[in-house]
């Protein structure tokens, strides 16, 4: 029998992903084979029992996504406006296999339970940092240098957390780098979002974040930005109906599952779990420690923790597993708001006052996720803004919350409370110069 | 929303008003870079750090404040050729009456982004506030040595054009001191 060059992994979304034996190399890695073991979704399972899914099939998809859109914006017809910014052919090959590398790694530091317990992690640092580390680390070298052609890591790292999340210096990214980052993590267009979209769709149950993305990859290109000139990821006219899918997938997943109330309380709980039990209650960073944790060791811990109740996670534990977590005492409405735009920490206070700050917590999205505003390579040739293009986009409302929660054993109590004096909190004039 | 995140939105949203009484556009770039301008030169107290890039000084934070912004009506966008242009939205007034004493102070400085920056193109606006950067990391080094140093951040802007801009922030620093 020939050896195989090529292997193919079956995967709901994207039916065959492709991988060179290389490539492999690097899916078999004990850092990547960690992501077998960490929710998508951290608890989302609580609430959409079929959200079980791992990083690990996420990553793949990335990988082949972003693959597809790195040959579909060099190899279809370049805007003659960007032409000098493209290597020669064979470099081509090189970043090529850079940029399905940084997809496939791109997740390689995410902590037990993924975004749900961030927080725990010491503060200013974030999971990018320590994908950065673990690509970078000494057991993840040999690979990179081993590779035909031998790829530089920290290109791989480049690519793999984007100019934003780049702990080192961001003079380091030139036009094309940025380009080839924003293939994995662009926010109008990459291929971590399409991907997470189509798959925590498909596994959740929910419908709402399906798109056209075959369409939305073939019409993908290299433009200059309308206003700025600046090198970015646009699409040809013909593909503005997928891109409004995309953004109106992302509004719904968002509102529907991402956002979910039940889950955002888990999340909460989860943190008190993970600072109870962690040394000095933060997430240890070390290449290796960090290699050794997953969700199983946290799960197992809170099982162990719910029964005992001499267990130092013992309260957020039964929260978790006995269903006995926070209920919603108050979201702002628009009027509200327009009453006192700091109604939720008016609340919060007044809720804190009255029944202690260990019965109350907060959460909220500080970074709104709005539709965003894209290169449009229009029939006549002009290159303009999505926004001014589209009808749908504008009018897609940025998705965020921000929410005042209750221990479930107050929660009647604190409704007629807070019914009784809502009008009164609006009127506190909290945070003002006087 | 704690005092600083409030104080944000107020200084911010007064540069989006000013800006749309002139009836210019107004994108992002020109609200970074104002922001860089105002924190550097004046002393604001705006919170979000900046960081050096290829297009010059940027704050991913001051992204996401007008992000948030945007969410609570504090400011809207709409559709423009360019991108999208920032206006005041429905709350402004409720943030920026909050904070009396700033506005006040902040004003003679809004006053001068709106004359010096408001009129200025992305292409003017990135190497000035670069230069600005440079000036404020080596206040010892002269405009020729920072002019190279310009020009490698940012090879698209040339050495001469890099010498212009330090001259021009250079002056408005010399201004700005002669002033205090």
């Amino acid at each position: 029998m020939l050896p195989k060059y090529e292997h193919e992994i079956r995967d709901p979304i994207h039916t065959f992903i492709r991988v060179s034996s290389d490539e492999r190399r690097v899916i078999d890695s004990r850092a990547f084979q960690r992501l077998r073991h960490i929710h998508q979704l951290a608890l989302t399972f609580m609430v959409y029992p079929g959200a079980t899914h791992r990083r690990f099939e996420h990553c793949l998809g990335v990988m082949d996504l972003a693959g597809r859109i790195f040959d579909v914006i060099t190899r279809q017809p370049r805007h003659p406006d960007v032409l000098q910014l493209f290597p020669s052919d064979k470099e081509l090959d090189y970043w090529r296999t850079v940029v399905r590398m940084g997809a496939l790694c791109h997740d390689l530091g995410h902590i037990p339970f993924s975004h749900g317990a961030e927080a725990v992690l010491p503060k200013g640092t974030h999971h990018e940092q320590l994908s950065v580390d673990v690509i970078l680390s000494d057991e993840m070298r040999e690979i990179w240098s081993t590779m035909k052609p031998p790829i530089d890591r920290l290109d791989v790292a480049k690519v793999a957390v984007g100019l934003k999340d780049w702990p080192g210096d961001p003079k380091d990214f030139t036009p094309w780098d940025e380009l080839l980052t924003e293939i994995v993590t662009g926010n109008a267009f990459g291929a971590d979002r399409a991907d997470y979209l189509l798959r925590d769709s498909h596994h959740a149950g929910v419908a709402y974040g399906r798109f056209d993305h075959h369409r939305l990859v073939d019409t993908l290109r290299v433009l200059r930005a309308p206003g700025t000139g600046k090198p970015t990821i646009g699409i040809e006219r013909g593909g503005m109906h997928a891109a409004e899918g995309l953004q109106l997938a992302r509004y719904f997943m968002f509102e529907q599952l991402y956002y979910h109330r039940v889950r955002r309380a888990l999340d909460l709980h989860l943190r008190d779990f993970l600072r109870a039990i962690l040394p000095g209650g933060v997430y240890p960073t070390e290449v290796h420690a960090h290699l050794r944790l997953t969700d199983n060791e946290v799960l197992v811990e809170l099982s162990k923790a719910a029964d005992d109740a001499n267990h130092e996670g013992h309260e957020a534990a039964g929260r978790i597993l006995n269903r006995r977590f926070y209920r919603v005492l108050y979201e702002p409405t628009q009027d509200d708001l327009s009453t006192n735009i700091n109604a939720v920490e008016a609340v919060l206070r007044a809720a804190e006052t009255r029944f202690g700050s260990s019965a109350v917590a907060r959460d909220r999205e500080t970074k709104p996720s709005k539709p965003m505003d894209f290169a449009v390579w229009r029939d006549d040739g002009q290159i303009v803004s999505s926004l001014q293009e589209s009808r749908v986009l504008e009018r897609v409302p940025a998705a965020t919350f921000d929410r005042v929660f209750i221990v479930p054993e107050l929660r009647e109590e604190a409704e007629r409370w807070l019914k009784e004096h809502l009008r009164g909190i609006l009127q506190m004039r909290i945070e003002e110069e006087i | 929303m704690t005092r600083e995140e409030l104080r944000d939105w107020a200084i911010l949203g007064r540069i989006v008003e000013r800006v749309e009484e002139q009836k210019r556009f107004c994108g992002e770039t020109l609200l970074q870079k104002s922001a860089y301008f105002l924190k550097e030169m004046f002393d604001a107290p705006i919170s979000a750090p900046f960081r050096i890039y290829y297009y010059g000084p940027f704050s991913f934070d001051l992204r996401e404040t007008l992000s948030t912004m945007e969410g609570l009506d504090v400011v809207q966008t709409v559709p423009h050729e360019w991108g999208a242009t920032y206006r005041v939205g429905r709350r402004y007034g409720q943030v920026r009456d909050r904070f009396p004493k700033t506005m006040k102070r902040l004003e003679p400085a809004i006053d001068w982004v709106m004359r010096e920056l408001a009129p200025l193109g992305v292409k003017e606006l990135e190497p000035l506030a670069t230069a600005l950067f440079l000036k404020r990391e080596q206040p010892d080094a002269n405009d020729e040595t920072l002019a190279a140093r310009l020009h490698t951040i940012k090879p698209h802007v040339s050495v001469d054009a890099a010498r212009v801009a330090l001259q021009k922030v250079g002056g408005w620093m010399a201004e700005r001191a002669e002033r205090a």
